[in-house]
């Protein structure tokens, strides 16, 4: 059993002696949780962002990050709470920066990828990717801390609690930004013809 | 004006994704029942909810790779750099190496925690009484493989077979002997998630060992097993038992013969043999790369080539050169080397990555837009097609 070690992506707490390792900035230890908690990461970042290409320069942002901070994390929260604390972070400087702003066109519809096979799975692939290019546009205009307490809370479904852990504020300050992005939309939606047929419970 | 009913379904409908307790949930059916403006909400929320989640953001398994690989890099450089170190080279490497030789657990493993593209199609009975599978491959091109058939298929697949749902990485072969309910790896690796009800064995042989299950979900590479959930025994091929192996564990199998840069006997003679040194060669190349060091990397690559192996191993090893070019500082050496394997197996995974890989790194603008639009124009459905175009159109004038 010597060259049995410790790993698992699915389990949602790390053995003390992995992160212990992550501390002191090991390096398998590092591979091992980073690897593990990527897809969740990926997710994460991608629904916050929503279908674009800058998700994998994200996640690479993130996970450098991580690994920076790693000899400070106190082991308060989970690892995969804390890396989604990081993750959040940077998702959000990411839409505040005034750069993302000028270029902040979702793909344009051509530009969007046709999925990796033929016929109907394409197309729905296609269809799924243009009905969400077309949700983050309205999103898009939602300030960032809302729109990210917004996707987390009612998209993701974490508790209230959850979200203001992740974006580092209170609860009530949590629950102000998700009913202002819910009026927001509500707003949108009387004027706009696609979000209004989401309102009346059809699919666009 | 707002009234405090439908602030209080408004907090609610919001909530409805993270759970309602059943009360909550029979107070806002009813309420929204008779207010037309909360039935809009809910309809719209549920609407924003059903169209955010019908598109699952991915990345390629190579690009998350590579995610964790520039991470590891960016980390060690800065490290380095703070220590004012001389050798940038070798951190940047040791960090880039690092990535590299989790490169295949990284197949599985993050593949394995999110369904990835390809679809499962329901296990027919062959005539005969005994158990063939349907695999669906992300193309959506259907074959059957029948028991004792041997497949392999070129893109990351899916099998099911009678009581286990196997994912197949790409390049990967597998043999189903529906009678012993074994499923030989003769090469490559595979996650399968085996339903325990039916109480049947099920076994992943590889050359080097045995991974027997009685209910699980669980990794097997050329080299190692690795459990996410249930229990596995490992056996050698005498039948010793190696491990037991419980749910977060993991089984390295060490080839001793193959840790020798230098095969004791001619390569041609080594038969049987040599493709479980090949297989072990490139597992000894990729890690010594990950732990820097480039010589003892560099001399298992080269056994490895002159061993003439397989088409796969042989565009794996030619990779791992360019990788170590990459990881030494050498940019025009790695370039010239990726275009190689792009050149040479232009219709396996590693000759599209190479060429992507190619375009990465070349500063040249002129240049890596070239190879950008020929990736492009080669690999149309490719895993990097989104990046291209990005990394095109932002890099136009």
């Amino acid at each position: 059993m010597q060259n049995v070690v410790a790993i698992d992506p699915q389990r949602r707490e790390e053995p003390p002696d992995l992160v212990e390792r992550c501390r002191r900035g090991d390096r398998a230890a590092l591979e091992a949780v980073l690897t593990a908690h990527a897809p969740y990461l990926e997710r994460l970042l991608g629904r916050v962002v929503g279908p674009r290409a800058e998700v994998e320069d994200l996640l690479q942002a993130t996970l450098a990050a991580a690994i920076s901070a790693f000899p400070r994390f106190r082991g308060e929260a989970q690892v995969r709470t804390w890396l989604a604390r990081i993750a959040v972070r940077t998702a959000h400087d990411h839409l505040r920066r005034a750069e993302f702003r000028k270029r902040g066109e979702l793909p344009s519809l051509e530009a969007v990828p046709d999925g990796e096979g033929d016929g109907r799975r394409a197309e729905d692939r296609l269809d799924a990717q243009q009905r969400a290019a077309r949700l983050y546009e309205h999103l898009q205009a939602i300030g960032p801390k809302k729109r990210i307490a917004f996707l987390l809370h009612i998209v993701e479904g974490h508790p209230i609690e959850e979200v203001a852990a992740l974006m580092g504020a209170s609860k009530p300050a949590t629950k102000s930004r998700i009913f202002w992005a819910r009026r927001e939309l509500m707003k949108r939606a009387a004027r706009d013809p696609w979000l209004k047929t989401l309102a009346e419970g059809n699919e666009p | 004006m707002i009234r405090p009913k439908c602030m209080r379904a408004g907090s609610l409908i919001a909530a409805r994704s993270a759970g309602l307790s059943r009360a909550d949930g029979l107070w806002l059916e009813e309420h929204i029942a008779g207010c037309a403006h909360c039935a809009s909400e809910a309809a719209l929320m549920s609407g924003v909810v059903a169209v955010a989640e019908s598109f699952e953001p991915e990345l390629s398994v190579a690009a998350r790779t590579r995610a964790v690989r520039e991470a590891l890099r960016t980390h060690a450089a800065g490290a380095q750099a703070a220590a004012s170190a001389p050798s940038f080279g070798l951190a940047w490497g040791a960090g880039l190496a690092g990535a590299v030789a989790i490169a295949a657990l990284v197949v599985v493993l993050a593949e394995g925690g999110e369904p990835g593209d390809a679809r499962v199609a329901e296990a027919p009975k062959d005539g005969h009484g005994g158990v063939a599978a349907a695999v669906q491959a992300p193309s959506g091109e259907v074959a059957r493989l029948l028991a004792g058939e041997r497949v392999r298929m070129s893109t990351r697949t899916q099998v099911t077979l009678d009581h286990a749902a196997v994912e197949l990485a790409p390049q990967s072969e597998a043999q189903w002997n529906a009678k012993t309910h074994e499923l030989s790896l003769p090469q490559g690796e595979l996650l399968a998630e085996v339903d325990p009800k039916p109480r049947r064995p099920f076994a992943v042989v590889t050359p080097d060992f045995r991974a027997e299950v009685l209910g699980t979900r669980f990794e097997v590479t050329q080299s190692s097993v690795v459990v996410l959930r249930g229990r596995v025994r490992v056996v050698a091929p005498s039948g010793e038992q190696r491990a037991v192996l419980n749910a977060g564990e993991r089984y390295d199998h060490v080839v001793e013969a193959a840790l020798e840069p230098e095969p004791a006997e001619p390569v041609s003679a080594l038969g049987a043999r040599e493709r479980v040194n090949v297989a072990a060669l490139l597992t000894q190349a990729r890690d010594a790369l990950a732990a820097g060091e480039l010589d003892r990397s560099r001399r298992a690559i080269d056994s490895v080539l002159a061993a003439k192996p397989r088409q796969t191993a042989r565009a794996e090893a030619l990779t791992l050169r360019a990788e170590l070019f990459e990881v030494q500082g050498d940019r025009g050496s790695a370039i010239a080397a990726y275009l190689e394997v792009a050149s040479r197996f232009r219709n396996l995974a590693a000759g599209e990555n190479a060429l992507f890989a190619a375009a990465r790194l070349e500063r040249n603008e002129a240049k890596a837009q070239q190879l950008l639009s020929q990736y492009l124009e080669r690999y149309p459905r490719g895993r990097f097609v989104v990046e291209a175009k990005y990394r095109l159109e932002r890099s136009a004038p």
